[in-house]
């Protein structure tokens, strides 16, 4: 029998973005239209975890795009369990083809979700590989490229900088030592980058008070600001979502994990919108 | 995101010292030379190994303690009495075997106490770690903790910040060792 292509193919997403009771962005519960999101690059990475930061950079251009923002990847990524297409196989455009360049994912009604597969070089200063790139974010109309990083320190000291970085970490001592370490680079490299810190699993700890600690002492040592977004959840439904493919945003049935990952996401779009509003242009 | 993994008792010995070798090279920083030298008669050695400017006598347990101690102790005997013959072999400029070497043992299992046994009860350097490998056999995983000996517990231990550094891969920050222990002092007081 003929394989056809399912028109059907996206239905429970469509409900899941649709009749969410999340505002879509731009738009608060009371009807009013917020400024728009500041256009922007936005760099992830999660040095204790390359799995869990492809697995949070593809829930979290989905959550922007079920909000009406136009956002793609950039995947520095080079181990194979960092990159995001996997994550998101089920979904991508052509699933199954092997096709060279950018790969997309449509779902009815919401801007394309672009994701494009680069070596680290691309992205380091003096490549001049935005510049160069045909499908700058601006010609294509992008709001906001999220760089799946290389988690390293090199990679941080040699590329473009951002305008937002956004570090996931553990709680332990070590884990939160290197994460300062990462943010005194950052810091060097990009002083006006703003930096975010959501903490992988956290359960049973007094989060806002590590975080506290951990921001006290970049302030006093860097002078320096850190933003808190909150803690990941780890459950069933997130072994679900990495084992069928499936980015936990488009999971119908709501869980602790992705309540905490949506959260996350609205805190990171909020902040930076707040920002924006405090930045003069 | 949490993988529940599940500890396996690898059956192949050859696997099962080719596995630790590899951790003994790029975990322990050791320079493997030979594997397998000798036999249960005159006593063997799963792994020769150098580093530090030590030989190392590696024994892998995959069965019964017991039974790898006997063969340690036995390799033991045997390395004193092969070294010069071992030294013109595998010797090079560098690298001497000649000298009082380290005796490692890495075993699945211990029993309680062992580290204060071997301390009382022998003379030579011994190294303990415990292994477990996790996964499958086709794709084991391999994980290595040393016994701390008694008296010296973690938190007594003086960390090696060159070490930490180089285990999170933030050696370029520059991080001092002031700011690093200023850093974990916040922590521990907040």
């Amino acid at each position: 029998m003929k394989d056809r292509p399912k028109l059907g193919r996206g239905l429970s997403d469509v409900s899941r973005c649709f009749l969410s009771g999340s505002p879509q962005y731009g738009q608060h519960h009371d009807g009013n239209t917020s400024p728009a999101f500041t256009a922007g690059t936005v760099g992830i990475l999660s040095p204790a975890s390359p799995s869990m930061q492809a697995f949070f950079t593809a829930n979290l251009v989905l959550e922007m795009a079920r909000r009406r923002l136009a956002a793609r990847i950039w995947d520095y990524a080079t181990s194979a369990d960092a990159k995001v297409t996997p994550l998101m196989r089920s979904l991508l455009e052509g699933h199954g083809t092997e096709q060279e360049g950018p790969v997309g994912i449509v779902l009815y009604g919401l801007p394309r979700v672009e994701i494009l597969d680069r070596a680290p070089e691309e992205f380091y200063a003096g490549t001049k590989a935005r510049e160069a790139a045909p499908d700058a974010a601006e010609s294509e109309g992008y709001a906001v490229t999220l760089v799946n990083a290389r988690p390293d320190i090199e990679f941080i000291m040699k590329s473009e900088p951002v305008d937002d970085f956004l570090i996931i970490t553990r709680t332990d001592e070590m884990s939160l030592l290197q994460t300062y370490a990462f943010i005194k680079v950052m810091d060097v490299r990009s002083r006006s980058s703003t930096v975010w810190v959501v903490f992988d699993e956290g359960e049973g700890r007094d989060l806002q008070r590590i975080f506290d600690v951990l921001a006290g002492f970049v302030t006093r040592t860097l002078e320096k600001s850190i933003g808190f977004l909150g803690a990941l959840v780890h459950d069933e439904s997130l072994e679900h979502s990495i084992r069928d493919e499936k980015p936990l945003v488009l999971l119908s049935r709501p869980s602790a994990a992705s309540e905490a990952l949506t959260g996350i996401c609205s805190r990171f779009m909020d902040g930076r919108q707040q920002k924006a509003g405090e930045t003069p242009s | 995101m949490m993988r529940v993994l599940t500890s396996i008792r690898l059956t192949d010995t050859a696997q099962a010292i080719r596995i630790c070798a590899r951790w003994l090279s790029e975990g322990l920083g050791l320079k493997v030379l030979e594997y397998r030298i000798g036999n249960v008669f005159t006593g063997s050695i799963d792994i020769l190994a150098t580093g530090a400017g030590r030989v190392h006598l590696v024994t892998v347990n995959t069965g019964r303690l017991g039974d790898a101690l006997l063969e340690a102790l036995t390799a033991y005997r045997w390395y004193l009495e092969n070294r010069e013959f071992l030294d013109r072999v595998y010797g090079t400029e560098g690298i001497s075997l000649t000298g009082e070497p380290v005796l490692v043992l890495l075993s699945n299992e211990y029993p309680p106490e062992i580290r204060s046994i071997f301390l009382q009860g022998l003379k030579v350097e011994f190294r303990l770690f415990k292994y477990l490998v996790m996964g499958s056999e086709e794709a084991p995983e391999l994980y290595v903790e040393e016994l701390i000996p008694p008296g010296r517990s973690e938190e007594t231990r003086v960390p090696d910040l060159d070490e930490i550094r180089r285990e999170l891969g933030i050696e370029q920050a520059g991080l001092s060792d002031e700011e690093i222990g200023d850093f974990l002092a916040a922590l521990r007081a907040g």
